[in-house]
Formats: structure tokens, sequence, C-alpha cells
């Protein structure tokens, strides 16, 4: 979607909708949200709706940022650990590499 | 005039192009030249370890060195400065300490060994070789927490240095093509890699060989058979499987279920029917185990024709071949025949029709076991027999020796007991007296104390060392019925062993004529050893399998449950012919079990060949041979892991580790100097970088070549913007 060619309100709407979709377990929509509504909500001249999005924006931000921490430290642990935790790690992957322990 | 320019470098350039392509060599045939007279070791696990080699998943590279003298070893290991290298080895130096003294180097990527028997210069035998254990089967048999354990009053396999059981995280190769190991000595070691005389390296290029040998499983055998039975994956595939196989078996009586059966009638004769070594697809196994093998069966075959007498007496006791499969790997096959025997489902019984009657541990009465038989020490063969039965029984193990040694006198066989003192050496018939069973058992074998045999389970106990190949005046067509020392003295201990299980089952001195055949030991050792396309394994075939029979002996490995062994579909044949009645008026298309008699199978063999003629006399043979399953019960029937059998640690745990098809290959190229390649790179960067460059020119001029309309359209139609 160009955003371009976007009315304001519909801005608004569509940044606040990303925002409350991300509660439902889905990062990436908060992730998308900040990248996408960045220029809109801090690069952009004033505009009546700008205050809103740019606060549901770095509501995302802080959001992708505390998931990605959470996935980053999960995968490290799962990773350095992967061996030793012997079948509950096979569990839990949906890939084995060959070879390794 | 600028845009004909172009026009005519653009021509060119395609025309150089295809000058190329008119002889297209993919440019890794012209880098890498690849070596295919190889064979590899393979990880095998068991409950607790992984033994054997792998590679990287890419391969291991290493720069060539040729190890021929204990001068070329030190160097590299205090010298060479080109680590990682890759050793190419003799046989005489491919030995524990050396492969340790390289392995904790940490110099090494990896080993390829000179495997050419037909070249007494680049393979010298060595004097002694056994990759297994000096103990060997130790911790399975009857003998752990005893006052016998752990070989202390002999260690069987003196030689062994338990090369087999070692984790090795560097591949190890055998090579045996001679032109390609002549190559990769003279065109790749010679020419770039041997140090100068006074010892200094060799500079850059350097002959590398990329050693590729990746496996799949890991760690231990749990973990590889619940990887391979947990897929949440699409693509399931495999990282193991566990090794087993079947027994072979058959009896004399083929007393069936609903008849009599007394305690204490059963004698079992048994002999194992495998080996192994560290490479893959060689194991020649001459002594062990074929000379037992080859032995027991055609005892088999002299007391097959006394049958009916034994058959007819109602005292006589019943005969029970078994040929066990898997006893190299911790006992397989001995283990679970207990195992089945305890839970009554040996045979196994079938519901709605009459079966073979099953026989429990109770029922055997004694138990005669062959091993090798092949080296014997002083000349003569040697009764083996537990010490702590005889504490229990010694009456009856002393009888059974006599009677033993009286047999050995007539058919002329030296045969002696060892110190009654001495613990039994490998055998399986450890399983049956580890349930701590009084089994009068004596082991026949061809060793007094350590093994005989110096190439115990490895990749020389070959046809040659056991005086059963042919002098050069023989023809190799007269081969197969050619008699070789080994064939005659095989001969008579099988006649031995025939009027010794006779005399056991009849309490009666055999008769004159109750001797083994000559013909046949001959006949089954070149078959077994030399080429199964022999006449013998024709004739107990059907035409369809015979026609597929490998020209290179079959392999003496037990292999992976899922896998068919040769060697126990002819074993299985030829007991059936031997101890097996011929129907007659039977044809090949009703030569079948009735559905409501199970005690016998009905084979169709070709037969042999008609006088004159190239037809074949065939025959269906009525015969109680079968076979049981020789798979751990540590396993399922489904390569599972059975939870209980698992946990009690008795019973064993070996896998094999599956590979990829493309996992397995051996290639040789030159390396260039480092400076070399830092150099090529950063060319290449910088070509990369021009471009880019002159494409943003070209991009920004276009107007010079297109029409400035065309330009300005396209530019305009471009979108930025995602969506």
């Amino acid at each position: 979607m160009d955003l371009r060619r976007v009315k304001n309100e519909d801005k608004l709407d569509l940044c606040r909708k990303y925002y409350l979709g991300g509660f439902a377990l889905l990062p990436f929509l908060w992730f998308v949200n900040s990248i996408w509504f960045f220029m809109e909500a801090f690069r952009k001249p004033h505009f009546e709706q700008q205050a809103q999005i740019r606060s549901y924006v770095i509501r995302s931000m802080i959001g992708s940022v505390i998931w990605i921490a959470v996935i980053v430290t999960w995968v490290t642990i799962f990773q350095l650990n992967r061996a030793s935790w012997g079948a509950t790690a096979d569990y839990l992957s949906f890939i084995i590499p060959r070879g390794e322990p | 005039m600028k845009t004909r320019n172009y026009h005519l470098i653009l021509l060119s350039s395609f025309c150089i192009l295809c000058h190329f392509q008119g002889k297209a060599v993919r440019t890794k045939n012209k880098i890498y030249i690849s070596i295919d007279g190889r064979s590899s070791c393979f990880r095998r696990l068991n409950a607790t370890h992984q033994i054997g080699c792998t590679s990287e998943p890419n391969g291991n590279v290493g720069v060539v060195h040729h190890i021929s003298t204990e001068d070329d070893l030190n160097w590299l290991l205090d010298k060479g400065p080109h680590a990682p290298y890759a050793a190419l080895m003799h046989s005489t130096n491919f030995i524990m300490d050396n492969v340790l003294r390289l392995k904790n180097s940490g110099k090494i990527n990896g080993i390829m060994v000179i495997h050419l028997l037909e070249n007494k210069t680049l393979t010298e035998i060595p004097p002694a070789f056994s990759p297994d254990k000096s103990c060997p089967l130790e911790q399975y048999g009857m003998y752990q927490g005893t006052n016998y354990s752990g070989c202390h009053s002999v260690k069987w396999n003196a030689d062994g240095h338990g090369m087999m059981f070692e984790d090795f995280d560097f591949p190890i190769f055998i090579l045996t093509n001679q032109s390609e190991v002549e190559f990769m000595i003279e065109e790749c070691y010679r020419k770039f890699n041997q140090p100068y005389s006074d010892g200094n390296p060799r500079g850059y290029p350097l002959c590398a060989v990329e050693l590729k040998d990746r496996m799949d499983a890991a760690k231990d055998s749990e973990t590889c058979i619940r990887r391979t039975n947990h897929q949440q994956n699409l693509n399931p595939d495999k990282y193991c499987d566990p090794l087993g196989d079947l027994n072979v078996y058959a009896t004399i009586k083929a007393v069936n279920n609903t008849s009599a059966y007394p305690a204490k009638s059963v004698i079992v004769a048994a002999a194992r029917m495998d080996s192994f070594s560290m490479f893959d697809n060689v194991y020649p196994s001459a002594d062990n185990h074929v000379s037992g093998i080859v032995a027991l069966l055609a005892a088999a075959e002299a007391l097959g024709k006394f049958k009916d007498k034994i058959k007819g007496s109602i005292s006589s006791k019943d005969i029970l071949f078994t040929f066990l499969n898997g006893e190299a790997f911790d006992y397989i096959g001995s283990s679970r025949l207990v195992y089945d025997m305890q839970r009554n489902q040996f045979p196994l019984p079938f519901s709605g029709a009459t079966y073979l009657h099953p026989v429990t541990l109770d029922h055997i009465s004694h138990f005669v076991e062959v091993n090798q038989l092949a080296y014997r020490d002083d000349n003569k063969l040697w009764i083996h027999t537990d010490p702590i039965s005889r504490k229990n029984i010694s009456v009856e193990i002393d009888s059974m020796i006599e009677t033993l040694k009286a047999c050995g006198n007539k058919s002329q066989v030296g045969i002696e007991e060892v110190d009654q003192s001495q613990p039994l050496p490998p055998a399986s018939v450890q399983s049956f007296l580890k349930e701590k069973l009084f089994i009068p058992a004596v082991v026949i074998s061809d060793h007094r104390r350590e093994f005989t045999n110096k190439y115990y389970n490895s990749r020389f106990d070959l046809v040659s060392q056991i005086n059963a190949s042919y002098p050069e005046n023989v023809n190799q067509s007269d081969w197969y019925d050619y008699v070789t020392v080994q064939a005659q003295q095989l001969t008579k201990v099988s006649t031995m062993l025939a009027r010794f299980l006779y005399n056991l089952s009849m309490a009666d001195s055999p008769p004159d004529n109750l001797s083994a055949s000559k013909k046949s030991v001959t006949h089954m050792l070149y078959c077994f050893l030399i080429s199964p396309q022999c006449e013998l394994f024709k004739e107990i075939l059907t035409a369809d399998f015979s026609k597929d029979l490998s020209a290179a002996p079959y392999p003496f490995y037990v292999g992976v449950t899922i896998v068919n062994n040769h060697i126990t579909t002819l074993i299985e044949k030829l007991l059936g012919l031997y101890v097996g009645y011929k129907m007659d008026n039977y044809t090949s298309d009703n030569c079948v079990q009735p559905g409501s008699d199970k005690v016998y199978q009905y084979m169709w063999m070709q037969g042999p060949l008609l006088e004159n003629s190239t037809s074949r006399d065939g025959k269906c043979i009525r015969t109680t041979s079968n076979t049981s399953l020789a798979v751990s019960p540590a396993f399922t029937a489904d390569g599972n892991i059975d939870e209980n059998n698992w946990r009690s640690g008795r019973y064993s745990a070996w896998a094999e580790s599956s590979w990829a098809a493309d996992a397995i290959s051996i290639r040789l190229f030159l390396i260039p100097n480092p400076q070399l390649e830092i150099v090529t790179l950063v060319i290449g960067m910088v070509i990369l970088i021009l471009s880019f460059i002159l494409c943003f020119i070209f991009n920004k001029k276009a107007s010079v070549i297109f029409a400035n309309n065309v330009a300005e359209n396209s530019s305009s139609t471009t979108s930025h913007v995602p969506s």
C-alpha cells in the first residue's frame, strides 16, 4: 500500500490496528509498524493524527525490542544447551542437525 | 559511431564465450581428481558411546603426506608447517600407537591406508593386526563380576589394540585401487609435497586431499534411534539402524508341538556367523568365522545322512544346529536365542497349525560350539570348558571331553583339553551359561591360550593366511574342485564333529561310514571365500536368485536389521539341503509349505546341471532349516527401543549410523599459496566494485546510446514505493 495515497485518518486507523494486532503474540506486526510508520511519525510535517501515530510507533518499537531480546536469549540458551538437554531438546526441534550430539 | 563500437565489443566478448562453450569441461573436473577405489571407516553406536569415523559436513581437507618410515611420521609431527595434513599410510605403520600420536597431535585431518592385497611391496601383511579389544566381548560375557573377569588369566586377543572402538573425529579410508594409489604417491605427493632431502618443507602449490565421510548419527544409539523415530520433519529420514539379522537353525528329529519332548533331550551344535573389520564391506573372515561355519555345515551334512536312524530311536537326543549372527557385536544372536527360549518363542509357535516343538533352556542337554578352527596351535584343536560349571557338573563335562577325544582319535584330528582352570574364550555359549545354567558345554577352537589368529576381526583374516588358497600352478577354473590343505584338515574336523554329535545323541558309537564329505568342504570354502558364483551356490538357489550371485565374496558382517544378509540365506539353504528330505514328484510350483503344517520349510532348489546339458535337475527339499530373529532384545521388531530390556543393560545395543548417498568421497586437488588466494580475492572484489561504478555511469549516460525519450519513459515508470 502506498501511504502517500492514504488519508491521514486512515493512516492512524491502520497504525492502531497493527499496534493492537501485535498483542496477539504477533511481534512482527509491531516490527513492521515501527518501520512502516516511522516516517509518518517522526519525519513528516505536523498533521493532526501525528502525535497518536507516534505514540503507537514508539510502543511498537518497545514491543519489538523486548521480543527480539526474548527471542535472542532463548535461541542462545537453546543452542548452547541443545546437546546436554538430550531428549527434551530433540522434541523441541523441527530439524535436528546430522552427525552432531 | 559510438554505438557501433559498443556493438563490436559485445559481439567479440560473445564470441570468446562461444569459443569456450565449444569444448565445455566442468570447472569442477578441471580442479579435482576423484579417487574411487576406497572403503571408509564409519560410525557405530552403542548404549553409551559412538565409535568409528566421521568427517565435517563438507569433508576434511589435508595436505597429503606419505608416511612410509618412522622418519616421515616424525617429520609430520615435529616439523610439518602446512597442517592440517592427511596421512597416507601403509599397513605396517597403520598401528594404534601411530594413529593415536597423529590424532593427539591435532595436526591431521584424515588418514588413508594403502590396502592392495595383490601388491606385496605397497601392502605388506603385518605380523599381527586386530582392531578388536584385547579382551573381546567381555562386558556381555558370563565372567563379568566373577574371579575370571577382565581376561586376567588369558588375554585372548593379545594383539588387539581396540582401534575399532576408538572415536575418531576425522575420516579413515583404505585405498584399494593400485593406479590411484600410485598416482597419489607419484603425481601428488612426490611432485608437490615431499620435503627436500634436508628436511625443509616444500613451498606452494601443495597437493591436498578432501576426505568426505559424513555420518548422520551421534552420541549413542538411544539418541539416534529417538531422532529417527520422532520426526517432525515433512521429509522423514534415518539417523541410524540397529545391528541385527537372523539366526539359522535346523533340528534333526523335527519333533512337532503335539509330541513329547522331554527335558535334557536336545544337543545344541552352534557356530558363529559374523565378524567385523573397521572398513565398510571388507570382512574377509576366513578363520573367524568361515572355518567354523564350514566345519559345522559339513558335520550337518554327514549327520543328515543318518537322520532316519536318529529319528527312529526313541531314546536318542535331538540335535539342534544353530548358526548365530551378530555375535561379534556383544552376542546379538545368542542373547536373542536365549531370550526367545525363555519365552517359548523358539522356534516361533503358530496358531491353527502344527509347528516345531519350542525348545526351552531346560531342553538343552549338551552344548557343542565350534569357534575358529583354521590356525591350529601345535597342529591340534583345543577343548575349552567353563571352570564355574565344572564345580557342579564335572562328570558330564569330563565324559563329553572323553568322547570327543575318542572321536578325534578315530578321525585323525589331534584334539586336547586346555587347562581346566582357564575360563571360556569369547563364545556364544556364554550367553546360555550366563543364565546360571548347568549345561555341559564344550567350545572347540584352534587356540590353546591366546588366539592363534593374529588378524582377529580384521581386514587381514584372509583366505591366503589359512592355507586355503591355491598353488600358482593350479588353473583358476580348477580351483573349485582343488582340495587345499585346509579343506583336508577341516574335513577331518567335520567328521570328528559329526561322530561326536552322533555319539552324544545315540549314546552309542557311530557307524564307520559316518564321515564328512571332502568335496563339500572344498566347495564351501571356495564359495564362501573365493567366489559365490559357484556351482554349489547355484544348485541350492532358485534360478532367479542364482543369476544375481556376486562375483566377490559376500561380507561376513551382521549388517543392519533392514538389509538382507546374503550369508544368512546361503547358510539356511545349505543347512536345508544337508538335513532335509528330497521330495519326489514336486515341481517349483507346488513346492510350498502347507498351511496346517509349519514343521518343515519347503525349499525349491534348481539343482545340479544335467550331464552334457545346460538345464538343471531341480528339486524340492523338505527341511526343518529355518531362521529366527537375531535382533538384540534391547530393540523391538520395528527398530525402536524396548525400554525394559534396554535399561537392564544385559543386551547388545549396537546401531550403525546412516549416511547420505553423497556423503563419502575422496578428491585430490592443488592448493595455491595463501597470498595468491588473497590477491585473487582482492582482484575479484576490485572488479566487482569497478563494474558497479561502470554500471552506474552507463545508467547516467544512457542517453548517449538510447534515444532520449525512451530513457525518460523508463525512469518515470519505475516505482520505488512498496505496497
